[in-house]
């Protein structure tokens, strides 16, 4: 769909998860591209699939689930099929993932200066890269990723550091990989708000510096609106509206992507009710033709029980999968 | 319910301090039917005062005085007639049901236990409450895993309700929810508020959900509450240089400040001295000498608009006049 400049061009991903043999779609033939140099927002609600896609690029979905894909394009390389030796040559160098919840993603056993050291060896391994492009001290990392003093942190343990430090210290960590593509999954989530908006400012900040492409997964729109240059809302397994996010936040076209708009709105200008879209997401899930946001709409049509909507073009970069789109 | 020089404290378990205040000094009335919001971050001591409340801590001085007994000295005979008006709400409401219980079996424990209705008559009263906060009276045969986030926290409501309280304790009870659910379970608690006019303490870390539901807002750091006003006042005077920074955290592109960082466990406990001048002083860009010295307490124009900030609204310092004065 979008041309030369993607990092990351993923065609009809399909992930199913097996529930005591039953499979069940989580993801249904989701199609985007990451630019280079842009952050890319995954926005929707939770089973709306979106952490499942950015698990499904990285490999690291659970036994019970299978994922297929036309094609994943990273960069030269084509990721569907390739086999797990070759991608997991990749995956922690070139593609690297930033969870939600940082404490998991350390050993407790080892100091953080150990961890820093560790990502920085790997990187170093895999590739030659000049001094001047990459720091190699751990201190001037910590520097970087603006830690007070972080002579105090380098001998700490991850218990010790908070949810903000350690997480801090994590996008260090994946910024000395010096991936091609960062995915984020919710990484501010579980932060109270002073530390999620210098975390966020960091990212940023890193993002432009390096000219990274990062794939932005969350639930939040103002954190969307924020930090993101296109935005792709998912509901029910598949992109239901995608394009940049001021388009798409101030001018949405899918009825879902409307109406969560419209009941944030309400809570920001504070109407003595806030504005509710009925019912439940993943009440329709099991539902096999037509669009799965049908039984919620407030616009719903008739055909829309019957017919799957095609994604539509409503300005060259804007689309969205509804038939009210469809002329 | 009017709650004076309440203070918490635990045995600490890190070297240096030998206990931790986890609530310090609160002061604070709840009116009947009155929604009164807890803000702050984590560690800020909300979820602590809240469950102290309700005699789930037990006080280390001060009073919660409530239909002429003291809850926090109150021996667990007396305190049994009022444990009925006295219910909490949780965060996650998975955890709040037993998960080989169905959901009208959860939901008739404490009708039975505190002899509200029993037989024929509990089954309706089941219906009757489920359908109180929007669901069908068939959500009584399913078990807790067969509900979403939002409908079981609204199960979670209809029980509490069930028993006729007279405050309800909310802690953080639409965080974990989607922006679709959390519009439909505010909603709700505002409309139960409005129509049998329980009170509600509403603990919170989001400042635009406590903007919508509550009628007045204490702001809580380092378990001490350091503002206290309506709603409105908090959002268009605030006075506290914490109050303000919260609320412009909400916006992007914060200038980063490193003594926000100060709140990581490894100088918690070290930098910040609890017992003399002022808790917040070393995260405060508006600190004056006096802060060093002695410790702000809550005061205010009015019992209703009170703030711990010897220099409110945050001027600079400037000695000379207060010289003049001196002489």
């Amino acid at each position: 769909m979008i041309g030369e400049d993607a990092v990351l061009q993923v065609a009809e991903l399909r992930t199913t998860f097996f529930d005591r043999g039953k499979p069940r779609e989580a993801v249904r033939g989701v199609s985007f591209s990451v630019r280079r140099g842009e952050i890319l927002g995954l926005i929707g609600e939770s089973g709306s699939g979106k952490t499942v896609t950015g698990l499904s690029i990285l490999r690291l979905l659970p036994e019970h689930a299978k994922m297929e894909a036309e094609s994943i394009r990273f960069e030269q390389h084509e990721l569907a099929g390739m086999p797990d030796s070759q991608f997991a040559a990749l995956r922690g160098t070139e593609l690297a993932m930033i969870f939600q919840d940082p404490v998991g993603s350390f050993n407790p056993v080892k100091t953080i200066g150990w961890h820093l050291r560790h990502a920085m060896a790997r990187r170093q391994d895999s590739n030659a890269i000049s001094a001047k492009t990459w720091q190699t001290d751990p201190l001037l990392l910590l520097d970087e990723m603006r830690i007070h003093t972080p002579e105090r942190i380098l001998d700490a343990y991850p218990h010790q550091l908070s949810g903000g430090m350690l997480q801090r210290v994590l996008i260090g960590m994946v910024l000395a990989l010096r991936p091609r593509l960062i995915v984020a999954d919710e990484p501010t989530t579980n932060l109270d708000n002073l530390v999620e908006r210098q975390i966020l400012d960091l990212i940023r900040h890193h993002q432009r510096r390096l000219g990274l492409s990062v794939l932005f997964i969350t639930h939040d729109l103002t954190i969307a609106r924020d930090l993101c240059d296109r935005i792709a809302v998912m509901y029910a397994g598949e992109i239901v509206e995608m394009g940049p996010a001021s388009a798409v936040l101030d001018d949405p076209q899918h009825p879902y992507a409307a109406s969560l708009l419209r009941t944030a709105r309400s809570l920001e200008q504070h109407e003595a009710t806030l504005f509710e879209l009925p019912g439940e997401p993943g009440q329709d899930a099991r539902q096999r033709s037509g669009c799965r946001f049908a039984a919620r709409c407030p616009s719903v049509m008739s055909p829309c029980q019957i017919d799957d909507p095609p994604l539509v073009r409503v300005s060259p970069q804007h689309h969205t999968r509804c038939l009210l789109h469809v002329q | 319910m009017r709650v004076e020089n309440l203070t918490l404290e635990f045995p600490s378990r890190s070297r240096g301090a030998s206990i931790v205040r986890a609530i310090d000094d609160v002061s604070i009335d709840i009116a009947e039917g009155e929604i009164i919001g807890l803000v702050g971050e984590s560690g800020s001591g909300k979820t602590t005062l809240g469950k102290t409340l309700l005699g789930m801590y037990s006080a280390s001085a001060g009073h919660i005085w409530y239909e002429g007994i003291d809850l926090a000295t109150a021996d667990a005979r007396s305190l049994k007639p009022h444990r009925r008006d006295l219910q909490m709400v949780f965060q996650d409401p998975l955890s709040s049901f037993n998960p080989r219980f169905r959901i009208g079996d959860s939901m008739a424990v404490p009708l039975r236990l505190h002899h509200i209705c029993r037989g024929k008559a509990l089954e309706a009263e089941v219906g009757r409450l489920l359908e109180r906060v929007g669901l069908s009276a068939d959500h009584a045969r399913r078990f807790p895993h067969e509900l979403s986030g939002g409908q079981l926290q609204r199960v979670a409501i209809a029980r509490v309700l069930g028993i006729g309280p007279k405050l309800i304790v909310a802690d953080e009870a639409v965080s974990k929810l989607d922006v679709s659910i959390r519009a439909q379970i505010l909603n709700l608690l505002k409309a139960i508020n409005r129509d049998i006019g329980v009170s509600l303490v509403f603990i919170t870390h989001d400042l635009s959900v406590a903007r919508f539901l509550c009628n007045r807002i204490a702001v809580m750091y380092f378990g001490r509450i350091v503002e206290l006003g309506s709603t409105e006042s908090i959002f268009s005077d605030a006075m506290h240089p914490y109050t303000r920074r919260l609320l412009e955290a909400r916006r992007a592109n914060q200038p980063h400040d490193p003594a926000d960082d100060v709140t990581g466990p490894v100088t918690a406990s070290g930098s910040v001295d609890r017992f003399a001048g002022c808790n917040y002083r070393d995260r405060c860009s508006v600190r004056i000498s006096r802060c060093d010295r002695e410790r702000p307490g809550l005061e205010g124009p009015s019992n209703e608009r009170r703030f711990a900030c010897f220099n409110p609204r945050g001027h600079q310092e400037d000695p000379a006049p207060a010289l003049a004065m001196a002489r």
